[in-house]
């Protein structure tokens, strides 16, 4: 019985203990830091997490956040009307991820988280716009040299081209050379703030215990009436685009028609030389067979043709005058001598009649 | 001490009794409040970050865990896949029940600037869970992980979208930019060291601001116009050629039929011809007399009137002059 009452009363004690320890102790953790003030004076700062003493009534505990603190990134951040170099308007959303590193540093300058966050704003603000002004917008916008690749035609060639200069305040970029780029400008920005944070204005007490994790800029784009003037000029180009489609497609389909007619014509000319060519051919053929055949047929053939001419030539309508000269008359005459031998009959003569 | 506090109280009551019943009572409490405040359970897709006296102690996996009271401190982590939709930064809870409502809240917000300094729309998810609890717990305000992964998930799509022409956004580098962002954006959220993992970035749309959508819809018409001029263009002398091509054949096979016709005949008359001739050698005289008597029968037979004339009689002009008429 008597273990039982022990082990009762050391619970007892332990759980006494447990309720009272908060009067006289803290517990900083992983996630905090802590800085004792005794009477308002910092007297120790604790930035590793564990168990630590404090005097009840005499020394006051501020448990401030070790986690990252994050700023920013919303529209109603937004830094209006920012002039670059090259004077254009433009307008960006910044946004910081800050966190504490000296707890007494931190407690004496800037006191609270709020405050603090305050005065990261600021400093990003104004390390943004002394350096923005520094650029050109293409090194803002871009981060390297990669070379664009825009729609693949000549706007020179355009009417539109006098369109297109209205814009010309607007823009001209992806042609000057990167030097910078945007994570570069954002490092120094960084490195800007970082400088700023740490150097003070009273040199005695610089440091003022936060440290900039990161900064970034999530939004980047023209004042409304500068954007309103790109999207003309987009518009105007898409129109130029528009067009020189359409004139290219008539164009290719003249080009096509044109080129298909000229074949259409070698081709049936072609055909026509062969045509000409075959006929040409036989021809010659022939007449070489017909000059063969005639020059061991001369005469033969002279007699025959002639005879198939006079029968070819004469019909109901020929009159014929025929004179008792004729060979043929020899017997009307009386006498009948020789018929006609070797030579033609010339002595035939003919008219045609109506 | 004891004495003291007996004194003070009801003479009737044994201190010593009332010290043990306190002792048990309290005791009990303690137990009690172990008990009650000491078990939790992690649910199956969460992790506990266990702090000791503040310091990190252990990760405790899902299930019934214990923790000592007061001197322990658990951290609950969701270590679920959780999706954030660019650019407006929603999360996949607030999403829920209502999808479209907050694509038309600010149109305005969802422009990014382009490398030729237009500007596209652009959304995307972005896929992430907690890879080191740990990490996660300790070093981040878990309640603005979002925002954070938010700005820097935008910081680097405008980055990049910046590095690209709007045409390549709007048509063919899409793939290129969404792995250089899940590449970069994986890189700087590295750098802080949050414990938070990217699993993946879905290049959701990307399209030209509604103001220059018409214009670009246009090109697109103008580039379907300029194709359907070429197939016109390609019918049309798809028809025109077989038409060129008959016609030619037509030419040859004519000039080639009257080549065979034109040879035939010659060859027929030829033949005849030299036929005859053998024939006439035989005999020229007599067949040259027969040929002519013969012809002249059929020429005089077949023809019109006939005027006999001596041959003697000096001119027949006069006569012939009255025949006339």
């Amino acid at each position: 019985m008597i273990w039982l009452q022990r082990s009762l009363q050391a619970l007892a004690v332990a759980g006494l203990l447990l309720l009272l320890t908060p009067f006289f102790t803290f517990v900083v953790d992983e996630r905090e830091m802590a800085v004792v003030l005794r009477f308002g004076r910092p007297v120790r700062s604790m930035t590793a997490p564990g168990l630590y003493w404090c005097t009840p009534g005499i020394e006051q505990v501020r448990i401030l956040p070790a986690t990252v603190q994050f700023w920013g990134d919303q529209n109603d951040f937004l830094i209006p009307d920012l002039p670059t170099k090259d004077d254009k308007k433009i307008e960006l959303i910044p946004w910081a991820i800050w966190k504490i590193n000296d707890p007494v540093a931190f407690v004496q300058r800037l006191r609270t988280v709020d405050d603090a966050e305050q005065r990261v704003a600021q400093f990003v603000r104004s390390a943004i716009r002394d350096s923005i002004t520094q650029y050109e917008l293409a090194e803002l916008v871009r981060s390297s040299n990669r070379e664009l690749q825009t729609a693949k035609f000549d706007i020179e060639s355009e009417e539109v081209t006098a369109d297109i200069a209205n814009f010309q305040d607007s823009i001209e970029s992806g042609k000057s050379e990167i030097k910078m780029g945007r994570q570069k400008i954002l490092d120094k920005i960084k490195q800007d703030i970082q400088r700023r944070l740490l150097a003070a204005a009273d040199s005695e007490n610089a440091a003022r215990g936060i440290e900039l994790v990161s900064v970034g800029v999530s939004k980047i784009d023209f004042v409304a009436s500068v954007r309103e003037k790109t999207f003309d000029r987009w518009i105007a180009e898409r129109g130029a685009l528009s067009a020189l489609n359409i004139n290219e497609g008539e164009r290719l389909r003249q080009e096509i028609i044109n080129q298909t007619k000229a074949e259409v014509e070698k081709i049936e000319g072609e055909g026509k030389r062969k045509s000409s060519e075959i006929r040409g051919k036989v021809d010659a053929e022939v007449i070489e067979m017909y000059a063969s055949a005639i020059q061991n047929t001369a005469e033969f053939y002279d007699f025959v043709r002639t005879l198939e001419l006079y029968e070819k030539s004469f019909d109901k309508n020929s009159r014929l005058y025929l004179s008792t000269d004729s060979p043929l008359f020899e017997l009307l005459k009386g006498e009948p001598k020789a018929l006609p031998a070797a030579n033609s009959p010339q002595s035939l003569q003919s008219t045609k009649a109506n | 001490m004891n004495q003291k506090f007996g004194k003070d109280l009801d003479p009737n009551l044994d201190p010593q009794k009332v010290l043990a019943g306190l002792a048990t009572v309290i005791a009990v409490a303690t137990l009690l409040y172990f008990a009650w405040s000491g078990f939790y359970t992690v649910r199956e897709y969460e992790r506990a970050v266990l702090l000791r006296w503040g310091k990190y102690y252990t990760t405790a996996e899902p299930g019934l865990n214990f923790k000592l009271p007061w001197i322990d401190e658990r951290i609950l982590v969701d270590c679920s896949e959780r999706t954030l939709r660019l650019p407006w930064g929603t999360s996949e809870v607030a999403q829920r029940g209502s999808p479209l409502s907050v694509e038309r809240e600010n149109p305005d917000e969802m422009l990014i600037l382009t490398g030729d300094l237009y500007a596209a729309v652009v959304e995307w998810n972005v896929i992430w869970r907690v890879a080191e609890p740990k990490d996660y717990a300790l070093r981040l305000n878990q309640e603005e992980a979002e925002s954070i992964i938010n700005a820097v998930a935008r910081s680097t799509m405008h980055r990049i979208v910046g590095d690209y022409a709007a045409d390549e956004i709007l048509t063919g580098k899409r793939e290129e930019i969404a792995l250089a962002a899940l590449t970069e954006l994986k890189a700087n959220l590295e750098a802080l060291q949050s414990g938070i993992m990217i699993v993946d970035l879905q290049l959701q749309r990307a399209i030209p601001p509604d103001r220059v959508k018409p214009a670009f819809d246009e090109v697109n018409a103008s580039i379907q116009q300029r194709d359907k001029l070429i197939n016109e263009a390609r019918r049309e002398r798809n028809q025109m050629l077989p038409l060129a091509l008959a016609s030619q054949d037509k030419s040859i096979r004519e000039a080639e039929g009257y080549a065979s016709r034109r040879k035939a005949e010659a060859e027929g008359e030829i033949a005849a011809l030299l036929s005859k001739y053998q024939a006439y050698q035989k005999a020229p005289e007599l067949t040259r007399r027969r040929l002519y008597l013969e012809t002249m029968e059929r020429v005089l037979g077949n023809s019109g009137p006939k005027v006999i004339l001596d041959g003697s009689m000096p001119s027949p002009l006069p006569l012939l002059q009255l025949e006339k008429e």
